[in-house]
């Protein structure tokens, strides 16, 4: 809902293809790349016709953009994913890139520091946008924590076949947010802040994690 | 079949999908516009913990002998690669330590190993000095037998000026193929280690000291 | 070639609970990437030497067997002896018989994971030979009866009152912890290894199939020891390690000492060229090359992990890894860990002896940004997990789960089906404002399912 606000706000005509379910990427993470063939042709078929495509989440563009042609499809599934590839865009990338903004016109009056998460950093290599927009956002202190670039350890379905180890990188993760002092930690994938807040959470401490969207369409 | 026929059916008859970068290309990313080579060479060299030590001809045997006091040595072999003629004899008259040949280190029934590990310190020659990274470029030969740069604890190189190059790739384009010395050595300083919590430490099996005397010509 | 399964998932469990590794391990790490960093950052050209030296990787291992037939000519017109080995136990039968018809008994080696990975130690010994690891890290693991953990820093596992305890109690007298005064004691044992060794043993970093030269990379000093002292010296390489030129060495030197180290360049390269020659005063008077496959080939037979046997062991992968830092080497259960090593394991080893190994990573991709020669290892990952679960070797329950998810994604009706039931699980999980999910909870809270799904929200704007 806060990527749909944000870009009504700059006047982006905005469409919601309810065939969507899925990119696929779990069962691709996990190996089943049959069945994340499937759910692509799904998405395919529901974006076919799409000018621009923007989503508030690295690694489901990382998975379209990247991974896409790793996937067995039928010819013309391939052709449309070829099409659409140059056209789907992260959030961030898609408002400092393709819309030249880089002042969402947004409020938030918190501190703030910014993960990045690892499609958006090493597979989209989107980092400066987030920064930029996020350092626009009226009454918002950015604070960049140390370590930024190391992974939260969420993984997937690594999360919980590797549990205690996943969680050991998180901790470290944590600590580095923690160590910022920031009110909130954000990000572009929704998987990093549930595992970020949900070791937050857990432990008790104040920081709280929000989706970037959430930032850029926040007006008070 | 055997090993070797099944290993190279193995690893034939692939897809050439890949070009291979020409020689020079790989070459042009290497090479590195170095203002001053010689300033370039002594700052690496020391940036490792090698000495330098600007000298000439003339005032070589002076000179070394100062040093050789100074550090303690006590016996010197000598290689015959060493850009200076009649460099033993001319030291001998200065320094108190014993300097011996390469020719003659020892005792004939003693293993030329076991002569080399008794000195403290062994003086040679070099092919190159590698101005990007402070290295020394040894090629073996009988005048320069590698034990000389390695078993004593203090290692010595007398080079001219003129041997300096930029880069490694410059220095190694020097030698043909099918005209390689036995053991071409790239020493770049003394003996090292950070194996221990990565304290770096000097003089592990190497040796632990590293001194370059540069000849003006 | 099978081996037996490694628990990597039992490894990493009680390596997570080892402080003192984890510690120790983080230290090195944190150590090791800024030395890089600053040594990477003084390159401009980077980017581009990587791309080179990738090619040229990528180039070789199209043309292997040419390059090996290329190395073997040089190399033998140089006066080396060559040997093929098919696997590691016809490798030690090479080396055995060598020693065995030398009269050798005390062996001095220099590092080389290569002679790990077929167990040439244990080998040896077995036949009453004393072999001496000379590598200062590689010395004291092998006195602690423990393998290497780290490809370039073998006891970084390690702390210094571990190795200051570990020389006392085996050399028999009283060793400092502080490592500027046990360095010395270990110069002084094994300087009279070196002298009296009769054979020495070294990996090769680098072999230059234009010319037969042997390159091995090194800071100590050792392995210019154990190949110029003893009358016999043989190299044992993989036989990926081959590379076409002279042309191409200083690109790789330059890559690795910066990536593996921090270091422009590496104390002392070696590049032998041939035995001892007449009128020289030392030098081993034989050397033989022994070549070894050991399951290297047949990668090349799969264009997606080919690029398994670019690496050229720096162990940056293994330096920036967010796994291996917080359990070190020894949890990857092989020679070879971290990030190259999880991909190497399945592919040297079998899918089946290694077949948790692809998932022990979040997939975070810092490996392949580190990579000197440009390997996707993060993407090798993924690929190797799809062999396993298209072989059927997943879990039959995590098959199932996922091919009802497939069919529950592929239709927006089915889809709306899916989430009304994931609405009604989460109000069941519930507790206390969050939700209770089974091995994620454990350790982590989990956000409450939303009340309506975007679907459901955008219905209800459009109107």
């Amino acid at each position: 809902m806060a990527t749909l606000r944000v870009l009504q706000r700059l006047g982006v005509e905005v469409m919601y293809p309810e065939e969507q379910t899925c990119c696929g990427q779990p069962a691709f993470n996990t190996g089943y790349r049959r069945v994340a063939a499937r759910v692509a042709r799904q998405f395919l078929k529901a974006f076919e016709d799409a000018e621009w495509i923007v989503a508030p989440s690295g690694s489901c563009v990382s998975m379209v953009k990247v991974f896409y042609r790793e996937l067995d499809l039928p010819s013309h599934f391939k052709e449309t994913a070829e099409r659409i590839s140059p056209r789907i865009y992260e959030l961030t990338d898609f408002l400092v890139n393709v819309m030249k903004v880089e002042d969402a016109g947004s409020v938030f009056r918190h501190s703030v520091t910014y993960h990045d998460s690892c499609h958006l950093r090493r597979e989209l290599r989107v980092i400066e946008p987030p920064r930029k927009l996020l350092t626009n956002v009226r009454g918002l202190t950015l604070v960049e924590m140390a370590d930024v670039h190391r992974c939260c350890g969420f993984g997937g379905t690594f999360s919980v076949k590797f549990p205690e180890l996943s969680t050991a990188m998180g901790d470290e993760k944590i600590r580095s947010v923690i160590e910022t002092g920031a009110e909130y930690v954000t990000a572009g994938d929704v998987s990093c802040l549930m595992q970020i807040g949900g070791l937050l959470s857990r432990r008790r401490a104040s920081t709280r994690a929000i989706h970037i969207a959430e930032i850029l369409a926040s007006e008070s | 079949m055997p090993s070797r026929e099944e290993i190279l059916a193995r690893t034939k008859g692939s897809r050439a999908a890949t070009p291979l970068p020409a020689s020079e290309e790989i070459r042009s990313l290497l090479v590195d516009r170095i203002a001053d080579p010689l300033a370039s060479f002594i700052q690496e060299l020391e940036a490792v913990s090698g000495k330098a030590f600007i000298s000439s001809e003339t005032w070589l045997p002076r000179d070394l002998s100062a040093y050789l006091e100074r550090a303690g040595a006590k016996r010197v072999i000598l290689s015959r690669d060493v850009p200076v003629t009649v460099l033993r004899r001319r030291i001998e008259t200065v320094f108190a330590g014993e300097v011996l040949d390469v020719r003659d280190p020892g005792p004939a029934k003693t293993p030329f190993k076991e002569s080399l590990a008794q000195f403290d310190t062994g003086v040679t020659g070099c092919a190159a000095l590698v101005a990007e990274t402070g290295t020394v470029l040894l090629a073996s030969s009988p005048e320069q037998p590698r034990s000389a740069s390695l078993l004593p604890e203090r290692h010595v190189v007398v080079a001219r000026a003129s041997q300096v190059v930029g880069t490694l790739a410059e220095a190694l384009s020097r030698f043909p193929v099918g005209s390689l010395p036995t053991a071409l050595t790239l020493v770049t300083g003394p003996s090292r280690t950070a194996d221990i919590e990565k304290v770096l430490v000097l003089g592990v099996h190497g040796p632990r000291e590293l001194a370059v005397f540069i000849l003006n010509d | 070639m099978t081996s037996a399964p490694i628990d990597i998932k039992r490894n990493i469990r009680e390596a997570l609970r080892d402080e003192h590794l984890r510690s120790t391990v983080r230290k090195a790490m944190d150590h090791s990437m800024r030395k890089r960093a600053e040594a990477v950052a003084e390159v401009s050209s980077w980017e581009k030497l990587r791309d080179a030296a990738s090619h040229v990787r990528g180039y070789t291992m199209e043309h292997l067997g040419d390059y090996l037939e290329q190395f073997e000519r040089s190399a033998l017109s140089n006066g080396f002896c060559v040997h093929w080995a098919r696997d590691g136990d016809e490798a030690v039968r090479i080396i055995r018989r060598l020693l065995s018809e030398h009269g050798a008994h005390s062996v001095v080696k220099s590092k080389s994971m290569v002679t790990e990975e077929i167990h040439l130690n244990a080998a040896l010994e077995r036949d009453g030979l004393s072999v001496v690891e000379t590598d200062l890290g590689e010395y004291v693991v092998q006195l602690a009866g423990q393998t290497p953990s780290h490809i370039t820093a073998p006891a970084l596992h390690l702390s210094r009152e571990d190795v200051g305890a570990l020389l006392t109690e085996k050399l028999h007298e009283e060793v400092s912890s502080d490592p500027a005064l046990m360095t010395p004691v270990v110069r002084r044992v094994l300087r009279e290894k070196f002298l009296g060794a009769d054979a020495g043993i070294s990996g090769v970093n680098f072999a230059v199939a234009e010319t037969g030269t042997i390159c091995i990379v090194e800071n100590e000093g050792n392995a210019r020891l154990s190949t110029t002292l003893p009358p016999l010296h043989i190299a044992v390489t993989g036989i990926e390690k081959v590379i076409p030129r002279m042309a191409d060495l200083p690109l790789f030197l330059k890559l690795l000492s910066r990536s593996a180290t921090g270091q422009k360049m590496a104390s002392y390269v070696s590049l032998i060229s041939s035995p001892r020659q007449k009128e020289e005063k030392d030098g081993p008077e034989e050397v033989h090359v022994v070549l070894l496959d050991n399951g290297r080939s047949a990668l090349l037979r799969d264009s997606v992990m080919q690029q398994i046997l670019h690496c050229i062991r720096c162990g940056a992968c293994l330096n920036t890894c967010p796994v291996y830092r917080n359990v070190g080497g020894h949890a990857y259960g092989w020679t070879y860990s971290g990030p190259i090593g999880a991909i190497l394991a399945p592919g040297l080893l079998g899918l089946d002896s290694a077949h948790d190994h692809p998932y022990a990573s979040s997939v975070c991709g810092a490996c392949a940004e580190v990579c000197p020669v440009k390997i996707d290892i993060h993407h090798v990952l993924l690929y190797q997990r799809s062999l396993i679960a298209e072989r059927k070797a997943a879990p039959l329950a995590e098959r199932m789960v996922f091919k009802l998810w497939g069919w529950a994604m592929s239709g927006r009706r089915r889809y709306a089906v899916a989430t009304r039931l994931a609405q009604i699980a989460g109000r069941l999980l519930r507790r206390d404002g969050k939700l209770n999910i089974p091995v994620w909870g454990a350790s982590r809270d989990f956000p409450t399912v939303a009340p309506r799904t975007f679907h459901q929200l955008y219905r209800t704007r459009r109107g």
